[in-house]
This record gives structure tokens, C-alpha cells and sequence, in this order.
């Protein structure tokens, strides 16, 4: 077997990693790798060949991969190694590596510091328990992007999209404009889960209904998905089934939801905070293993690949700081999520810096104002949607103000 | 006077926009954060325009599926004409990010351009 020896391992050859391995080479790090476990970099963009993408970094419309192949060229003009079919198998908390290779077998890899790069997958139907037969023809969202945008198969002709994130509703319009007919989105919630625009764009330019506060009841079917039962939910979203009506469809398109790819992370003995699913991390998304960092999807399900960008920048610095270092400045005050809150990264800091906080909205709100740490930072806001990430960043003398342990953000109406 | 409300797409804040409108000319237009909204408002009572992206066939290369798009929106009414057309249309690799596939799609005055780099595959 192999033995290498690295300053910095990047584990993951999607839009986080390559932007955190850019970073950390800028920083002067030479001696380092990223590993992606499929054949080509560029993560799941590459199969996200619709627009929307980098109007915050690039300052245009891209497509996933257009926004995936500039940084891929970046990558290659500043001879980042990489190494494409290899697949990490293990990750101690000493940051040793086992990896999979297609090129070396089995490599064994000692890491200075590691970023953890490794994205989410989607909920599936066990996730979210939908009752009825198990035929086939129950796809996730991600699946049926993947079957006809790369593999250009169709994966049915009518069909039901249950969850209205913007990865429903981006596939609701490609079904559509491949020829299959979309019966309806069927959303849980009482508020649609992605985007204003994807709803203009996708599903109220195609006559495509919206089903807001219903769900699934029933799949019926043997071999393949004939019917579903599409049902109002009460007020504890549980289904109102002598209201429920049927809908023939021979697909079942599911997008429920992302949760962020941590096996790896816990071997390294990484704590996970219970909301995100993602590494607990500092301010310099340090997780709680020394050495560590995290970044993108991984850490936190975003909504904009542009923020997944900038986050993993800062993972690249910060872990080329401590290659450099050894060791970075202890975090020693937490923050926690208030009232119509659902989370808060970073979860520790330092006091030391201004940082940049994100955090999420528990419900929709109309002109809330976040409160932090009782009356140490305010901002009034238009609004808060809990599909859109709210960042704020604070001065560090308002944080050095601070004297408490625990660092609240909470959301009110009515100030 | 009519009074027509959308969503505007150019980027994700998805501005709520109220068009006013009397004897088929824009009276006014709210609701826009910034001048894109405006353009977008104007276009989609006048000529409503969407950039279309899909896939098309490619042969001889490292994958068999070629993402592209119209170069700028193209008009709404044309979409289906223009997946019919996108559905026999080929090409051979290798192609380069940004290489123009139809110069004047669909008599529109847009290109159509790939979205990715397609290498040849090599055969071993």
C-alpha cells in the first residue's frame, strides 16, 4: 500500500472543495490534494444544467456547469493536484486517510489538516414515510436530474412532484419541457420551500398547481406507480384522508430535503450539531476535531452555490492558517438558536474578529427584527424565509462587549 | 386600467413586481429593487423571454449528453419549437465551454452555446 504524506487533504471535488482548495493554494500551501470519489470534478453542478447560478460571485447568470468549469480551469492553472475515482474509505481523528483509488489502490494518507468537502444527499421515501405499495418509479429529485440530464433517459410520463424545493421545481419544468405532463407539486407546508423566481419560472409558466399544506397518503401500484392519493393536512400535518383525491401518474418525484454526508466526519470523531446535520464548527470552520475543517453542503445545506463559494474560501485560508500555525485561536463562546430561529453557524467564536453568521428562520416572517445576544446587535429586516439563508455579520467590539457564555439570535415580530 | 402582478426572475430575491397597464401600454412598474426588474417587467408584458437550457446529443466523447443554452432569453412562445428542434440536433466531440452550436437559434438572433467542455473519449 501507498503512504503519503500531505499538508492539506480536501476531501470532495465539487463546487466547496475546489473553491477551498483554490484558497488554501493561494495561501501558499503547495503540498496538497483534493480526492473526489467520481470520475470527473465539478459535484452534482454538473448535472445542474440549468441557469440561476453565480450572479453573486461571478456577477452573471451561469449554468451549474459553466459556474463548475471556471473553477475547475482555475484549479488546473494553479496545478492543484487532485485525483479523480478515488474515494475515501477512512478518517481518524488524526487526520489519517484510506483511500480508494482507481490509479493507486489503496493509498494511506497522513494530513496536516483536513477540509471536509463531501456535500449531502437527498431524503428518500423511507425518510419521510410515505404509505402504499413499493413499485417502481419513485425517483428522487437529484435521480431524475441525473437519468435526463446526463444519461438523457426519461424517467416517466406523468408525473407528481411531493416537496417544492427549488430541486422539485427546477425538475417540474425539465419534465415539462422533455414531454411529460406534471400533474402538481404537493408541499407539505403552508409556504412553498424554494424560490420566488422558481415558482415564476417553473411551475407558473407551465400551468403547473401547487398544492400548498398537502401531502402524499398513499402510492398505489404493483410493478410500476399507477395512482397516488394527494391529501389536505390539519393543522398537525397529518393527512385529512376522506378529503384526499387521486392523481394517475406513473412517476413520483421526491424532494423532501438534503442532509449533509457525515460518516466520514464522525469516524474523525466529529461532533454534528442536531439541526444543520453538518460539524459543529468555530468561526474559522475549525470542527471540533483539531485540524479539521468543513465547508459547503457538508456543514450546512445552502440554498446558493455562490455562498457555498465563499464559505469554502474561508475554509481554504483558515486551514492554510493552520498548516502554517499549528493551531488557531480558541473559540470559547457559543451561539445558539432564539426564538423562530432554527440554527446558527459558526456555533462557537472567538471574540477576536468580526464574523460573518448564518442562520436560518424557523417560519416565514413579515418585517422581523434579528435580535442577538439580547440587545448587543438589531436589524430590522423586509422579511425572513425559511428557504433563504439570512447572513449578518458582526464588528468584533460588539462581540468583545459580550460577556455571557452563550451567544442568542432570535427573530421578532412587532419591534 | 389593468393591473397584472409576477414574480421577477432575474436573480433570487424574486421581487414581487404590479405592472399597470392601459390600452396595451405600461403605465408603470413597481415592486422592482433595480433596474432588472424594470427591463424584466417590460419584456414580460411586451415579449416575454426565457433562457432556455437543455441537453443535446454528442458523439465521441467522454459523455453523451451535452448541456447548452441560449446565449440571452429567447421569446417564451418558442420553447416548444425549440426542444423539438434540440431533440435531433448532434454534434461531435470535442467541444469547448462556450462554443456557439447554432449561431441564429431558431431565427431568434441568439446563439445557442455549450455549457461545458466535452473531450474526445480515447479509445483504448
Amino acid at each position: 500500500m501507498l503512504k503519503w504524506q500531505k499538508d492539506l487533504v480536501i476531501i470532495g471535488g465539487g463546487p466547496a472543495g475546489l473553491a477551498a482548495a483554490i484558497a488554501a493554494r493561494d495561501e501558499g500551501i503547495e503540498d496538497l490534494i483534493v480526492l473526489e470519489r467520481h470520475s470527473e470534478l465539478g459535484g452534482i453542478l454538473n448535472q445542474c444544467i440549468h441557469n440561476g447560478f453565480g450572479l453573486h460571485y461571478f456577477k452573471e447568470e451561469l449554468t451549474g456547469p459553466e459556474y463548475a468549469e471556471r473553477f475547475i480551469e482555475e484549479l488546473q492553472k494553479k496545478n492543484v493536484p487532485f485525483l479523480t475515482d478515488a474515494m475515501v474509505i477512512s478518517l481518524s481523528p488524526d487526520k489519517k486517510l484510506l483511500v480508494a483509488s482507481k490509479e493507486h489502490g489503496l493509498v494511506e494518507i497522513e494530513a496536516k489538516a483536513v477540509v471536509l468537502a463531501m456535500g449531502c444527499r437527498e431524503r428518500t421515501r423511507a425518510a419521510i414515510t410515505i404509505p402504499g405499495t413499493r413499485p417502481s418509479g419513485v425517483f428522487t429529485a437529484g435521480t431524475v436530474q441525473a437519468l435526463i440530464n446526463i444519461e438523457g433517459l426519461m424517467p416517466g410520463r406523468r408525473a407528481v412532484i411531493v416537496g417544492s424545493g427549488d430541486i422539485g421545481l427546477i425538475m417540474a419544468r425539465r419534465l415539462t419541457l422533455e414531454g411529460a405532463q406534471v400533474l402538481a407539486v404537493v408541499e407539505i407546508m403552508d409556504y412553498p420551500g424554494g424560490l420566488n423566481r422558481n415558482i415564476a419560472q417553473c411551475l407558473e409558466d407551465f400551468d403547473i398547481p401547487l398544492y400548498l399544506s398537502h401531502t402524499i397518503a398513499d402510492i398505489q401500484g404493483k410493478d410500476r406507480v399507477e395512482k397516488v392519493l394527494v391529501a389536505p393536512v390539519d393543522e398537525n400535518r397529518q393527512p385529512i384522508l376522506d378529503k384526499a383525491f387521486p392523481l394517475e401518474c406513473d412517476t413520483l418525484v421526491l424532494s423532501v430535503g438534503l442532509i449533509p454526508e457525515n460518516e466520514l466526519s464522525l469516524e474523525a470523531g466529529v461532533e454534528l450539531d442536531k439541526t444543520t446535520g453538518g460539524p459543529i464548527v468555530s468561526e474559522y470552520l475549525e470542527t471540533t476535531t483539531s485540524g479539521i475543517f468543513a465547508c459547503g453542503n457538508v456543514l450546512q445545506v445552502h440554498d446558493l452555490v455562490d455562498n457555498v463559494t465563499a464559505e469554502s474560501i474561508r475554509a481554504g485560508k483558515m486551514a492554510a492558517n493552520y498548516v502554517k500555525s499549528g493551531t488557531l485561536p480558541a473559540c470559547g463562546t457559543e451561539t445558539k438558536a432564539g426564538d423562530n430561529v432554527r440554527y446558527v453557524v459558526p456555533q462557537k467564536i472567538s471574540k477576536t474578529e468580526d464574523v460573518e453568521f448564518f442562520l436560518r428562520a424557523a417560519r416565514p416572517m413579515d418585517r422581523p427584527t434579528l435580535v442577538v445576544g439580547d440587545s448587543l446587535y438589531t436589524k430590522k429586516m423586509r422579511e425572513a424565509k425559511p428557504g433563504e439563508m439570512i447572513s449578518v455579520k458582526i464588528p468584533k467590539e460588539k462581540l468583545q462587549s459580550f460577556t455571557g457564555s452563550e451567544l442568542t439570535f432570535a427573530l421578532r415580530e412587532g419591534i | 386600467m389593468e393591473t397584472r402582478t409576477f414574480t421577477c426572475i432575474s436573480c433570487p430575491i424574486g421581487c414581487r413586481l404590479t405592472v399597470e397597464i392601459e390600452d396595451g401600454k405600461i403605465k408603470s412598474i413597481s415592486g422592482s429593487k433595480c433596474q432588472r426588474g424594470i427591463t424584466y417587467a417590460e419584456n414580460e408584458i411586451y415579449d416575454p423571454k426565457r433562457t432556455l437550457t437543455s441537453t443535446i446529443k454528442i458523439e465521441g466523447g467522454i459523455i453523451d449528453q451535452l448541456p447548452v443554452r441560449t446565449k440571452d432569453p429567447i421569446p417564451k412562445g418558442k420553447m416548444n419549437e425549440a426542444m423539438l428542434y434540440l431533440k435531433d440536433l448532434k454534434v461531435k466531440a470535442p467541444v469547448a465551454l462556450g462554443d456557439v452550436i447554432e449561431a441564429d437559434f431558431l431565427g431568434t438572433g441568439v446563439a445557442l452555446i455549450a455549457t461545458r467542455t466535452v473531450k474526445e473519449k480515447r479509445i483504448s
